[in-house]
């Protein structure tokens, strides 16, 4: 069975072309024409990876965002007409895994899917010893448990943890998460890091105003304190 | 409509100098004022008294030199009328022969003024008066009497050198004082105008906090009537300059989605073409590569020019991280297709880590290695020098150079260089130079051409960041 491509873009032209040029890269493509069409064919379709068109009429993208992401764990990749700041930002914490911004090469969104699409590697050895503290990471099982609970974390945040947790105490550089979690060249982007590290501070962090476990390295990069 | 200020002080030293120089003068004309009244009323005190003394002596010396007859008994006489405290000098003249009291003190007649002794000579009863400096340099005020007997005339010198003393002695205080409160007018025009300048002091803060992008900055509203219009027409421009801005970056956003989406249909749909390039007959081929190769450029220009739409709504923050630059550089090089070229550090360690922003310096290197690719076949050479806590960053290429004459300019909006048009495969947008430039800008560096020294065809561009080793 394909990969199935839900594709939440308003223009029509742009999505007709969008279509057709995922089908050449080898995906299965559903459309949705707004926000509103997008959660109803989400519920019925079972995508494997989401593209969010931030401007929608109705439903915007970031709103469909976390309306999926309340649901599902699904990928999904917000596609944006400006590169600015707020929006980029913005849609990061509304829950994107990733971001794109038009115009696109419709190869640079297959890579794109391609990597989020892969299986959460797991690059420790000794996977006994994910403990830190209260929190506890369960990886063959893609669970975390912070206290007595266990916090859901998305794909992507959890690929995150993993590469932290891999060697505690250890300062990762952005570029490095970037290429290890998003599978991104030299120069990615590191708000997306950023923005990804908030979010995971928020699930697992008792206060993430005062990070007790991801710990940021000023200038340089971020640590996972045993 | 620009305000101009006066070059020269600034505008704290002139007021306190004002001050000081309005209480100089105010000091002054009082000093003077009070100076010459002191001394009329002292010289006028002193002649009255003389005078009445003289008058008297005068006549006495009619009623005696009826009597007395000789030298001798002039003497006498003289040194009577002068009495104890010997405080003027009586003299005579007896059938043309002077005689003084103390012709050490006042000799005569030649310590009499001439026009006074004509003056005096040739009245019948009444007597004459004069201030004047004898030779040594002592001022007299002298009176004499015409006598009636034998041809006589009668002078009293008094010596005025004590009035003298006392009006130097006034004068001195006085200059002494005026200075002093000189600078005390300018310690309080000082402290004036400081308190004075305060609010100036704030709208300046609030304008550079603008300048420096903060559109949020206002002033505070205070309670001083005479500030309330400063303040309110310095927030109504801020809130002026904020909307406007706001607006240019809502065009600038607008114009960049309605520029985008077509883009994006454009490039997906023409990835669709290229995948099935086999069912395309040659020209259509032919097309197909214009029109990719065109669409590329067009891409570019749109990023630039939306970037250089950021620029003149100032809505630039450099995102500063800490890299490796041999590993930014040649990661730069090998994007831009330099694989083999190496990045030579010429007065520094290979580990050099930098502060700066990635994307932005990213940017600058593709434009500029890029622009060798396109026009100068490629870069030859790519250098780091350290300077202090700076670098400098020099990308050398062997192509025709860039005139003396266009050096300048290039770094300006779609200022391309004349062999640049003909040269290459012309893919550059005019904009890849003026955003290396306001990039390294940004940064408060700098970028510069020049051509090589040994003088073969070539040009290299370097760039310089200052403060980016911390």
């Amino acid at each position: 069975m394909s990969t199935k491509v839900l594709v939440v873009e308003d223009d029509e032209r742009i999505r007709t072309a969008v279509r057709l040029a995922l089908e050449n890269e080898g995906w299965d493509v559903v459309e949705a024409r707004s926000g509103e069409e997008s959660l109803q064919i989400f519920q019925e379709a079972e995508a494997d990876i989401v593209l969010i068109d931030i401007m929608l009429p109705g439903i915007d993208g970031f709103e469909v965002c976390r309306t999926i992401r309340r649901q599902s764990d699904v990928p999904v990749v917000m596609v944006t007409a400006r590169d600015d700041t707020h929006d980029v930002v913005a849609g990061l914490e509304a829950g994107a895994d990733d971001y794109l911004t038009k115009p696109f090469a419709p190869k640079e969104l297959s890579a794109r899917i391609r990597a989020l699409l892969r299986r959460v590697r797991i690059p420790t050895t000794d996977l006994s010893n994910l403990e830190f503290g209260d929190l506890k990471i369960l990886p063959d099982q893609g669970q975390v448990i912070v206290g007595d609970r266990t916090t859901h974390l998305t794909r992507t945040e959890f690929q995150l943890l993993i590469e932290l947790a891999s060697a505690p105490g250890r300062v990762f550089s952005r570029d490095e998460l970037l290429e290890r979690v998003w599978g991104r060249g030299y120069f990615g982007d590191g708000r997306l890091v950023d923005v990804h590290i908030r979010r995971l501070r928020k699930k697992i962090e008792p206060e993430d105003a005062k990070p007790r476990y991801v710990i940021t390295v000023r200038g340089f990069g971020y640590k996972l304190q045993g | 409509m620009a305000i101009r200020f006066r070059r020269g002080l600034r505008l704290r030293a002139r007021v306190a100098l004002a001050f000081g120089l309005g209480a100089l003068i105010l000091t002054m004309v009082l000093s003077i004022v009070t100076y010459l009244l002191v001394r009329d009323n002292l010289l006028e005190t002193r002649e009255q008294s003389a005078q009445s003394v003289a008058s008297v002596n005068a006549n006495q010396a009619q009623r005696r030199i009826i009597e007395e007859i000789d030298a001798g008994t002039t003497r006498d006489l003289l040194s009577n009328l002068r009495g104890v405290r010997a405080e003027s000098t009586p003299v005579i003249r007896l059938d043309e022969e002077w005689i003084s009291a103390d012709p050490v003190v006042f000799e005569a007649p030649g310590n009499i003024d001439s026009s006074l002794l004509t003056l005096v000579s040739s009245s019948e009863t009444s007597g004459a008066q004069m201030v004047y400096r004898l030779n040594n340099g002592t001022p007299v005020l002298v009176i004499g009497f015409p006598l009636t007997a034998r041809n006589a005339l009668y002078f009293e010198a008094t010596p005025l050198d004590d009035i003298e003393d006392t009006l130097n002695a006034l004068s001195q205080i006085l200059i002494v004082t005026s200075a002093g409160i000189c600078l005390f007018g300018i310690a309080i025009g000082a402290f004036a105008s400081r308190r004075l300048l305060l609010p100036v002091e704030k709208v300046g803060q609030a304008a550079r906090a603008i300048a420096t992008g903060d559109l949020t900055a206002r002033l505070e509203v205070g309670r001083d009537r005479d500030l309330e219009q400063l303040t309110d027409s310095f927030n109504q421009m801020a809130t002026n300059l904020e909307e406007r801005v706001q607006a240019d970056a809502k065009f600038a956003s607008n114009v960049s989605h309605e520029l985008r989406s077509p883009l994006t249909t454009i490039m997906a749909s023409l990835e669709v073409l290229k995948a099935n390039r086999e069912a395309l007959d040659e020209s259509s081929l032919v097309a197909l590569d214009l029109l990719t190769e065109d669409l590329e450029r067009f891409r570019q220009l749109v990023e630039d020019l939306l970037e250089i739409s950021r620029y003149e709504v100032n809505a630039n923050a450099l995102d500063l991280e800490r890299f490796i630059l041999k590993e930014f550089l040649r990661a730069v090089a090998i994007q831009s297709g330099h694989e083999t070229i190496g990045v030579e550090f010429l007065n520094c360690s290979e580990d050099l880590i930098i502060e700066a922003d990635k994307r932005r310096l990213a940017r600058v290197m593709n434009n500029l290695l890029q622009n060798a690719n396109n026009y100068a076949g490629g870069a030859t050479r790519l250098t780091v020098k350290q300077d202090n806590d700076g670098i400098k960053i020099s990308v050398e290429d062997n192509g025709p150079g860039i005139p003396e004459k266009e050096r300048n300019t290039i770094f300006e909006r779609f200022a391309r260089g004349a062999e640049g048009g003909r040269r290459g495969s012309g893919t550059g947008t005019g904009l890849g130079l003026s955003l290396v430039a306001e990039h390294i800008k940004l940064h408060g560096g700098g970028v510069t051409v020049t051509g090589h020294k040994d003088g073969r065809s070539g040009s290299i561009f370097s760039i310089t960041l200052p403060g980016v080793i911390k």
